[in-house]
């Protein structure tokens, strides 16, 4: 458990670091193109985005037990 | 030069007759033969037949139709070696003519032979359904046969207006001046319904989970992807096809959140990156409809992998279930390998095939000054290295240790997945064997500074979030509604409560009929009776003559009628 944050640590710190390093913005299209770490940030957010808002819409809507479209047979 | 379809039907109708050692090396041979007679096509050349005023266009070779003939035979013959320890020829035969059919469609040039080779596919494909050989596959395979005859009769429609209307026989783009017309939307809708545009898509993830291991791995191929090549083919830039796709990537992510049934989860998938490919159809640009291509022909390979493994997970423990597995990654260790590697392609990670051809769209997309559909697309780039790379292996192969049973697989299994990791590798580190293929002369270069460092930051962000978010993301036991819930319960409903309308309106007339009959049937018998009630012989004796006239009167009212119609014959003439 231990190990996983300290490797996460490392890979965050040292991609962070490449990106604000090397990364150089001559593509960048949208200002979000030149904010540093910004994919990290987003990855992150995103991700937790999808799962809340999926779940929500599944408990509240769309999940039915397994045996739904067999019962009423 | 012979169509690659063409040898995909001959060994189907061998395999089918054959049995033991022949049956399997005719497969083998069958389908290097395959990939033989793709390579001996020649570019820009065809194959017309005329009938009457019909040309039918049997073979077109274009840079187009070829790198979408290669990727298929390619799958056919990574998917036969899987399935090479089942003995069942017609299992094997079905496979091969839904294989061949797909080649059909691809280098289809003219609209009939498109569309026969469309429904020979449908109908092909519900037998590798069936290859299930269980209740549910049955039940699914009707429900599935019915969406795509309603999706057929829609293309079919389309084309006879088209036709009717004056357009080429060949297929061509319709451009932004047929928008106005009915076939070319009726032509739409019928690619939608095999494209698993939501939501004409419920058919996708209803039926291929129930397919059987071996079936599951080329119904993940063809059908989609011979819609997006059709996509590609006829509507290029057409817009609508950009909000469709961005809203189908994103469908599928929300939908596999959800999922408890793994090989359900990988279909959810199939329309997400379908999504991808048919935002890159609608972009219109030739980056993204290389891009399109391109991502059709990663697809299949990872997407096959993937099934594989999920097949090999079905086969070994007899379970589909999140809930149900967990704890048997050190008694699989050589699957969790190979699926890993199709997870690492379908998330996009650099040096993997999925990497080089998504990041395609996702630049045309920025190249078009269309920031919606790059963040959008990233969301559903989020979304499937959520599940397909960490959700589904983590809870299928990791975890506790449920001490389930893991039988042995065979040889044929592993080995097919090998060649399949091998070439979503070899493509993801050697774009150039796939771009050199690619038919719209767009210059790209996946492997920069910036695209590698921000493909890795999302995939990083989104594992980190994975991490902390893993309670939550277990299965729960439960199926979720979709939009073949339209079709499963009010559809049915609807039509069983005409069918007992129209019983219950049956038996009602019948019941009025027998009432009028039992009113009025003594009147038949003798018209008179009703003006003389009192002269009614009694019914005692029961005699059902009873009120007849005597023979011999009714023979001289007969005689009567017909000279009366003698002499008015005769006095007239």
């Amino acid at each position: 458990m231990k190990r996983f944050w300290v490797v996460t640590a490392i890979f965050v710190v040292v991609s962070a670091a490449l990106d604000i390093a090397l990364r150089h913005y001559a593509h960048a299209e949208f200002w979000w193109h030149t904010v540093p770490a910004f994919d990290l940030v987003y990855g992150f957010l995103g991700c937790g985005v999808i799962v809340v808002f999926s779940k929500w819409l599944g408990h509240k809507f769309l999940m039915r037990s397994e045996d739904y479209h067999e019962r009423e047979r | 030069m012979i169509s690659p379809s063409v040898v995909l039907f001959v060994t189907a109708a061998a395999v089918a007759l054959l049995r033991g050692a022949a049956q399997k090396i005719v497969l083998v041979v069958g389908c290097l033969a395959a990939l033989a007679s793709w390579a001996l096509l020649d570019v820009n050349s065809q194959w017309n037949v005329h009938i009457g005023e019909y040309t039918l266009v049997l073979l077109r070779v274009d840079p187009l139709s070829l790198v979408f003939g290669l990727i298929f035979t390619l799958v056919t013959f990574v998917g036969i070696i899987y399935a090479l320890h089942n003995n069942r020829g017609l299992d094997h035969a079905s496979t091969l003519v839904y294989a061949g059919a797909s080649v059909g469609v691809i280098f289809a040039g003219d609209w009939m032979s498109l569309f026969v080779f469309w429904e020979l596919m449908a109908v092909s494909s519900l037998f590798v359904i069936w290859q299930g050989r269980t209740e549910r596959a049955a039940r699914a395979g009707y429900r599935y046969i019915l969406v795509h005859i309603f999706g057929g009769s829609l293309l079919f429609a389309g084309i006879l207006m088209h036709l009717a209307g004056g357009g080429g026989y060949e297929v061509t783009a319709l451009t932004e001046s047929d928008t106005g017309e009915l076939a070319f939307w009726l032509i739409l809708l019928g690619i939608a319904v095999n494209a698993a545009i939501p939501p004409l898509h419920a058919w996708l993830t209803d039926s291929y989970p129930e397919a059987s291991v071996t079936g599951s791995v080329f119904l993940s191929a063809f059908t989609t992807k011979t819609a997006v090549y059709v996509l590609i083919r006829v509507f290029p830039g057409t817009e609508v096809l950009v909000y469709v796709g961005v809203t189908m990537a994103l469908y599928g992510v929300v939908l596999a959140v959800i999922e408890n049934d793994i090989r359900r989860l990988l279909a959810y998938h199939i329309i997400s990156q379908v999504g991808y490919m048919v935002a890159g159809v609608g972009l219109g640009t030739p980056l993204s409809l290389n891009g399109a291509a391109a991502h059709a022909y990663s697809h299949i390979l990872y997407k096959s992998l993937l099934f594989m493994g999920t097949g090999a997970v079905l086969y070994a423990t007899g379970l589909r279930k999140l809930t149900e597995l967990g704890g048997i990654a050190n008694r699989m260790k050589l699957v969790v390998l190979l699926y890993m590697v199709g997870a690492f392609s379908i998330s996009g990670f650099p040096l993997f095939n999925g990497f080089i051809s998504k990041s395609m769209i996702v630049s045309a997309a920025v190249a078009l000054d269309r920031p919606g559909v790059e963040l959008l697309l990233n969301i559903a780039g989020i979304g499937t290295f959520l599940h397909t790379g960490l959700k589904l292996p983590y809870f299928t192969f990791f975890g506790p240790d449920k001490g389930i049973e893991v039988r042995p697989l065979p040889a044929n299994m592993l080995v097919a997945m090998g060649v399949g990791a091998l070439l979503c590798t070899v493509y993801g580190m050697v774009p150039s064997l796939l771009y050199g293929l690619l038919p719209y002369g767009a210059e790209y270069h996946p492997y920069t500074l910036d695209h590698v460092v921000a493909a890795t930051e999302l995939l990083i962000g989104t594992g980190l979030a994975f991490w902390l978010l893993r309670d939550k993301l277990g299965g729960d036991p439960t199926i979720s509604l979709d939009t073949d819930w339209f079709y499963r319960r009010p559809l049915v409903a609807m039509t069983e409560w005409v069918i007992d309308g129209v019983r219950a309106l049956g038996e009602g007339v019948s019941a009025l009929r027998a009432t009028m009959v039992e009113a009025v049937w003594k009147f038949t018998q003798q018209p008179t009776s009703a003006l003389n009630v009192g002269q009614v012989p009694p019914a005692e004796d029961d005699d059902p003559y009873r009120f007849r006239r005597p023979i011999g009167v009714t023979v001289f009212w007969v005689v009567v009628y017909f000279v009366l119609v003698a002499f008015v014959t005769l006095w007239m003439l």
